[in-house]
């Protein structure tokens, strides 16, 4: 009997030692045994998947309050006619000083911060303005927007360079809108400027934040800062004759669009996706004397759905040869794409919208997308 | 009270079974075929070789023979947990340590008419998949994406079949005994891919490919017994099992990730997986209370084995498959010093056990090399004030597959603790 009431104390010490030997066992795997699953071992592998040859596809240039503002026209001899007119509203200062209330503004002039030109950039332009007649609005407006428009205020000669245009405004012009300037009512009352050219040698793009009226009043110096902004793109013609490739250019309505072409599925999931697009800039080294022709330095990729739903996925910074797209987004879809899902009609390339330029890039040969997948086994 | 605590096992043991597809890492060679095939649950005869077909069951409940749960006497309630460690080892002689720990089955076995007919029901796992391999190597993927980094893929599997059973043993005379068992499988085989790299512009993955298997079958069981051969108190028993082949139904599914976050990559795959039949020869003679001798095989014409799903080992193409017959020889000793004597010292009243095993494997990584198994087994039956309950503490160790070529040599420990509870129930009272 004693030895009976000895032993659950006996087996308990047992049990306990058991487990701690059990609990001691720290795991350390290693590579053994890694050659009997290595022909299913998912060693990730690049699967390049070619595309279509680009092509056209319709798209809204939402040039309303973009970065930039384009104004005049160009004959290029290679990708043919492009009219632009530009639209600057502006907003007067938060404080204007008493000197300025209360005294009458003696001088203004518009001063536009220029930092892009398409065509000829020596021969002079001369710069129209136009008061604007209505209201309007900038945000999600697009190039074929209708804008109304008034009389000729003013044209300036000027060269088509990076800088700053400064345009006298005529002292009718100060004397009518005078009061307005010095007052409160001057967003509601002003509706901006139109810009345009007279010429046709070259379009001027200008940076919507640098661009101002600046007014003189009593010695002290108001500046009534660029707010909404919009470009007009008027009938462009097209190319009239292009190398072998793709030519595209911003401001034209036109995307270029490539379908991926798969073929057979295979069993791999992503871990790394990259659109590569090739990219030449002949067009704009080749170039007529004294004719600038600015390449395209950022583009976007669309995702076009089935249903036609268009999701800006990625956007890339053009490299030495080509454009190379790469995001989370684009990942996340090429997966449910190598999966077979997705829904992808095709992908689109365009400048984005707020860039706004008349950009030009020349894609010699289709996208490839390269995929870094790694094989599933079944 | 004993019930008490009998019931309360059961309480903890019923919601542990869910754990029986916990993830634990041990042989790599699991990964092949239906996973690593086991016995039905039995302390006893895990620690007599594994198998323990021509043992009767008054000591525990042997479904491995359905003729043996008519020696039934006391409601026995049975369970237990297994802990193992396996060092693995290629042959460059580099080694890798893995261990786990898993639920390991449960048994109930309910004397209809004490050593005539019997019941019993048990949960075991029928096979187990666990293993973990990892390795770390340079990504080269050439010029088109740039990438100067190495990455890491680990391969891990987890899960496994399960069976619930349920069996009727009766005895047609003091020399024969009949059985039929039925048997639910169920469970699932997880295979995970996972890569991962270390430059942050590739997305790390991980695909899950879990197949889902479901299905039953039915084994009989015969046992004879040859009393006084040698001696007036030695016995011979004599047992054959046949369990039938079946046809598992299958459902495949292969994810990115796991859980809320998976992301299905194709459609479920539906299949069926043909398992093929299993017959047992047993021995055990027992020459007097205090020993026993028994000795065992088990055959299965794993080649037999077919399904229109891939697995590890097998690809239903013609030439595509690595399974072979599998051949399960075992043996083992019982020392029991107390005997018939309930009286006798603790120590007298352990029962001593010694086993040992070798096994052909059904299924190989490659396919002209077999994976043979070769293991020691042991194990102490502890008293405890509680009539037949017992504590059985089991010890086995063993060497699995070679060290040559591509293939590995597992060599493994295994330490299981089971727990039997052991009770009259439904008896009548007799007064007076």
């Amino acid at each position: 009997m004693i030895v009976g009431k000895r032993n659950p104390h006996s087996m308990h010490r047992i049990f306990l030692a058991l487990l701690i030997v059990a609990l001691a066992a720290c795991d350390d795997p290693s590579p053994v045994g890694i050659d009997l699953v290595d022909e299913q071992s998912g060693t990730p592998y690049v699967l390049e998947v070619p595309s279509s040859q680009p092509e056209s596809s319709a798209v809204l240039e939402a040039t309303g309050n973009a970065a930039r503002a384009l104004f005049g026209t160009v004959d290029d001899p290679l990708l043919g006619r492009t009219e632009t007119r530009g639209y600057v509203d502006f907003v007067a200062p938060t404080v204007l000083t008493q000197n300025f209330e209360n005294t009458p503004i003696e001088a203004a002039s518009l001063l536009l911060l220029t930092d892009y030109v398409y065509g000829d950039s020596v021969s002079e332009i001369t710069v129209s303005l136009r008061s604007v007649d209505l209201e309007w609005s900038g945000t999600g407006a697009t190039s074929d927007t209708t804008i109304f428009v008034g009389d000729v205020v003013t044209e300036s000669l000027q060269r088509p360079q990076s800088g700053v245009f400064e345009i006298p405004l005529p002292q009718d012009w100060v004397a009518q809108w005078d009061t307005t300037m010095r007052g409160t009512t001057f967003a509601d009352a002003f509706h901006g400027f139109e810009l345009s050219t007279t010429t046709s040698s070259a379009v001027i793009g200008t940076q919507v934040l640098g661009s101002s009226i600046r007014a003189i009043a009593a010695g002290d110096t108001s500046f009534f800062s660029a707010g909404r902004s919009l470009t007009r793109v008027i009938d462009p013609t097209g190319p009239s004759a292009v190398p072998a490739g793709y030519v595209l250019q911003d401001g034209q309505g036109l995307a270029a669009a490539f379908r991926p072409q798969l073929g057979q599925r295979p069993t791999a999931v992503l871990n790394r996706g990259i659109v590569r697009i090739p990219a030449d800039t002949s067009l704009s080294v080749d170039t007529p004397h004294a004719f600038a022709r600015p390449p395209i330095e950022t583009l976007q990729l669309d995702w076009i759905s089935l249903d036609g739903t268009r999701t800006a996925i990625a956007a890339a910074v053009r490299g030495s040869t080509h454009f190379e797209f790469e995001s989370i987004q684009l990942h996340d879809s090429l997966s449910v794409f190598l999966q077979g899902g997705g829904g992808l009609d095709r992908l689109q390339v365009r400048v984005p919208d707020q860039e706004n330029t008349l950009s030009v890039i020349l894609l010699p040969t289709p996208p490839v997308l390269h995929l870094a997948v790694t094989p599933v086994q079944q | 009270m004993s019930r008490l605590v009998a019931l309360a096992l059961l309480a903890i043991l019923l919601p542990a079974s869910a754990l029986a597809q916990q993830e634990g890492e041990g042989s790599v060679y699991s990964r092949y075929g239906l996973g690593q095939l086991l016995p039905h649950y039995s302390s006893k005869s895990y620690a007599l070789g594994g198998e323990g077909l021509a043992f009767n069951s008054t000591t525990f409940t042997n479904l491995a023979n359905p003729a043996s749960l008519s020696d039934q006497i006391l409601v026995r309630l049975s369970g237990g947990m297994r802990f193992e460690g396996v060092e693995t080892t290629d042959a460059l002689d580099v080694q890798s340590k893995l261990s786990s720990s898993s639920f390991d089955g449960l048994t109930i076995g309910v004397p209809l008419r004490p050593n005539q007919v019997g019941l019993g029901f048990g949960f075991s796992k029928m096979s187990q998949v666990g293993y973990l391999i990892d390795v770390i190597k340079p990504l080269d993927l050439g010029d088109t994406i740039d990438s100067g980094e190495n990455f890491g893929a680990r391969f891990q599997g987890n899960g496994g079949l399960n069976r619930i059973s349920s069996g009727v043993g009766y005895r047609l005379s003091p020399a024969v005994s009949v059985g039929l068992r039925g048997d639910v499988i169920f469970g699932i085989i997880e295979d995970i891919q996972e890569t991962v790299f270390q430059d942050a512009r590739f997305v790390d993955t991980k695909i899950v490919r879990s197949t889902r298997l479901f299905g039953a079958t039915a084994g009989l069981g015969v046992r004879v017994s040859l009393r006084d051969l040698l001696r007036d108190t030695d016995f011979l028993n004599l047992a054959f099992t046949f369990d039938l082949p079946t046809t598992l139904d299958a459902r495949r599914v292969i994810a990115e990730g796991r859980g809320e976050t998976a992301d299905t990559l194709q459609s479920e795959i539906p299949g069926s997986v043909d398992i093929p039949m299993s017959v047992g020869v047993g021995l055990l003679y027992q020459p007097s209370p205090k020993l026993s001798f028994n000795a065992d095989l088990r055959y299965e014409p794993w080649t037999e084995f077919s399904s229109d799903l891939t697995f590890p080992g097998y690809t239903p193409v013609s030439g595509g498959s690595n399974t072979d017959d599998r051949l399960r020889v075992s043996g083992g000793i019982e020392y029991f010093p107390a005997g018939r004597d309930l009286l006798a010292p603790f120590l007298q009243r352990t029962a001593y056990r010694l086993g040992a095993f070798m096994e052909s494997g059904y299924v190989s990584p490659v396919n002209d090399q077999k994976v043979d198994s070769y293991g020691i087994t042991s194990g102490v039956s502890l008293p405890t004030l509680g009539g037949g309950t017992r504590i059985d503490i089991n010890l086995d160790v063993g060497t699995r597959g070679t060290a040559t070529g591509s293939l590995v040599r597992d060599r493994y420990i295994r330490i299981g603790i089971h727990l039997n509870f052991a009770e009259r129930w439904f008896a009548r009272r007799q007064l007076g």
